[in-house]
């Protein structure tokens, strides 16, 4: 494995490939740290820039866009209270207070430190955990890819958004929409309404590009941005942390990025879930959680080291099983697809050298992150007052670019308008987009496995329910159904009866 | 308004659209001899939606019965943030006016006037500045077409300057 990480390196230590993770990391930081553009977006429109690289090249920059996008979003946290990203909500609950007692400065040096550690540590699990998965699903047959279909479909239902209702069915409608071209296994043409264009179905990155970046658009264009000239006045100095303090947070930079880690992992969700689940997790934990909110840089570590851990965490399930751990690693498997590759456990046979070109980027991408930041530090908040009504249209063009760029052709454009207007009355009627993605994503592997199981069996579905992995998959998703189903009862009733109240 | 009715507007349009899905797969052939075809996954899909969009309808005529009959129902929460609908559809328009001509009149000169327009719509009255903007989008469709074009190989359309 040493060897091949080794390799790893080799492949991506050339001049072009750093870069392009430089520029990655540079770029993806201006995108977290920009309130309204996300690493998803980022990446969505970074894609068509890699369509003539080399899969290596294209993955180094996407790599950086990926870290760079997860850490960018805690300078404008510290500093003015505003999360740029939506994984670093609970950066802003100790970052700002600390900032206005003027210790803007040892706020930053905490959480860029602490997001270095988280990244490397969740790159280390990465790196651990996939290839022996991998070898593990190699083994696995239909019966237990149907099962995990399942599991990860109902789990993402569950988890993403408030209204365990909503998210099902949100994960419906990202199946029905994956139905549209040709079925598997007899290849009959469903629901392409005449257009042949439909034949093979909807493109992800249209798809994805239209829920992430266009509805963004639009939501942007409903509420008329608003110019909000700010005099931002903040003084950073400081940057030391006594040796002492550091360590002193060890146990609770181990808990939040094991958490983010593990969160990572879950399919559909990372970053954005990780920092609060984190933070709630050490003030719970913590001697002294009335400090909590106050300024303590405890906070700061617990927010930061799981937001950053979740990007490893997110990375296993793409590489040994080819399910994306959270949206922009949905991104990224349209990334892979679209230079031929097909993730999930063949990837480490197929192309070993990418899977760790793809780690070997990680880190560095993760070490260009820490310099950058503390560099560029005053740099970068300047870009805050880039107005969002210029950046906006700009953003939209390069996200046609993205969508016709895949086939050449103006229909993915219609359709990532079509994905990107649904995104928008989604979110209007409070339904998540990420089931949407996962169910697209998950669907035909669902489909295609169970018929292709069943054609194994002869049209016996006991095998389903008998073989072990399969079977265990399963028994997972009913319990984790049931606990929700019962917890979301008792909260309602709880919230009914403090209304009769 | 879609705050209070949202969720019943919604799970009635679903579960109409669940019938019409449901309905519409009667069409799909069985190509092979297997247990369940090609209509299966629809039907569970549409059969799915309707259930659920059911199960949404139900909780929501509840809580809306449970807010009813709270006297002095506090009916306006507060936040109730206005929609420029005007910037919105517009927005709309421009993309689809965009697309569709994005082939026969070209990328350069459409995606122009797109930023243009688009930019306009979505400034302040006292940020507009045509020119300023006209500048901005000359230079960033430039931009991104000889970029993509020269070194990326992405053919966008260059349609009448072709």
């Amino acid at each position: 494995m040493l060897e091949m990480l080794l390799a790893g390196f080799v492949s991506i230590f050339t001049f072009k490939s750093m870069s392009l993770i430089t520029l990655g990391t540079l770029l993806g930081i201006i995108f977290g740290l920009i309130p309204g553009l996300t690493a998803t977006m980022a990446v969505a429109i970074c894609l068509p820039i890699t369509y003539g690289m080399h899969p290596i090249e294209g993955m180094a920059l996407l790599m950086g866009l990926y870290i760079g996008g997860v850490s960018g979003g805690l300078i404008p946290a510290i500093l003015l209270k505003i999360p740029g990203t939506p994984s670093c909500i609970s950066t802003t609950f100790d970052g700002y207070p600390m900032a206005q007692k003027g210790e803007a400065g040892k706020a930053l040096s905490w959480s860029i430190i602490v997001s270095f550690i988280g990244g490397i540590l969740s790159i280390i699990v990465l790196i651990l955990i996939a290839p022996p998965l991998a070898k593990l699903a190699v083994k696995f047959g239909p019966y237990e890819y149907f099962a995990i279909a399942i599991f990860s479909l109902t789990l993402i239902a569950s988890l993403a958004g408030d209204s365990l209702v909503k998210g099902i069915l949100s994960g419906f409608f990202g199946v029905g929409f994956s139905l549209v071209g040709f079925a598997p296994i007899d290849a009959y043409p469903r629901f392409t309404f005449g257009f042949d264009e439909l034949d093979g179905g909807f493109n992800l990155l249209p798809v994805l590009i239209g829920l992430f970046a266009v509805s963004e658009i639009l939501l942007a264009a409903e509420s008329k941005y608003k110019s909000k000239k700010q005099n931002h006045s903040f003084s950073i100095s400081g940057y030391g942390i006594p040796l002492k303090e550091f360590f002193g947070q060890t146990w609770n930079m181990i808990r939040s990025s094991a958490i983010g880690i593990a969160i990572g992992i879950l399919p559909g969700i990372g970053g954005g879930t990780a920092n609060i689940i984190a933070y709630v997790a050490a003030k719970n934990q913590s001697k002294y959680p009335e400090k909590f909110g106050t300024g303590i840089p405890d906070g700061i570590v617990a927010s930061e080291s799981s937001n950053n851990s979740a990007t490893g965490g997110a990375l296993v399930p793409l590489i040994s099983l080819g399910i994306p751990g959270d949206t922009v690693t949905a991104m990224l498997l349209g990334g892979l697809m679209l230079h031929g590759l097909q993730p999930g456990p063949l990837l480490f046979q197929t192309a070993g050298d990418v899977v760790y070109g793809i780690f070997a980027s990680l880190i560095v991408a993760n070490v260009v992150m820490v310099i950058f930041l503390y560099a560029g530090m005053k740099w970068f908040v300047k870009c805050l007052s880039v107005p969002q009504h210029i950046l906006l249209p700009i953003i939209t063009a390069l996200c046609v670019v993205g969508a016709y760029g895949v086939n050449n052709r103006v229909f993915d454009v219609g359709a990532l308008l079509f994905f990107g207007i649904l995104g928008y009355i989604m979110m209007k009627f409070n339904f998540s987009v990420i089931p949407l993605v996962l169910g697209f994503i998950l669907g035909p592997i669902a489909e295609t496995n169970l018929r292709r199981g069943l054609m194994l069996s002869q049209g016996d579905f006991t095998p389903f329910l008998t073989e072990p992995i399969a079977a265990g998959f399963l028994l997972v998703t009913v319990f984790s159904v049931a606990m929700k189903v019962w917890k979301s009862r008792k909260q309602r009733k709880a919230a009914t009866d403090a209304i009769d109240m | 308004m879609v705050k209070k009715y949202g969720d019943i507007y919604a799970s009635l349009f679903l579960m109409i659209s669940a019938v019409v899905l449901y309905i519409s797969t009667f069409s799909i052939k069985m190509l092979t001899v297997s247990k369940i075809g090609s209509a299966f996954a629809p039907q569970l899909v549409a059969i799915g939606i309707f259930i659920f969009s059911g199960i949404l309808l139900r909780n929501s005529l509840k809580e809306l019965k449970n807010k009813d009959t709270k006297e002095n129902s506090n009916a306006q929460e507060g936040d109730n943030p206005q929609i420029n609908y005007a910037c919105l559809l517009g927005s709309v328009a421009l993309m689809i006016v965009y697309l569709l001509l994005l082939n026969s009149v070209g990328f350069l000169i459409m995606t122009t006037g797109y930023i243009v327009l688009q930019i306009s719509l979505l400034a302040d009255k006292s940020e507009r500045n045509i020119l300023k903007f006209f500048i901005i989008a000359v230079i960033s469709s430039v931009a991104i077409y000889y970029i993509f074009r020269s070194i990326f190989h992405v053919m966008l359309p260059s349609g009448i300057l072709g």
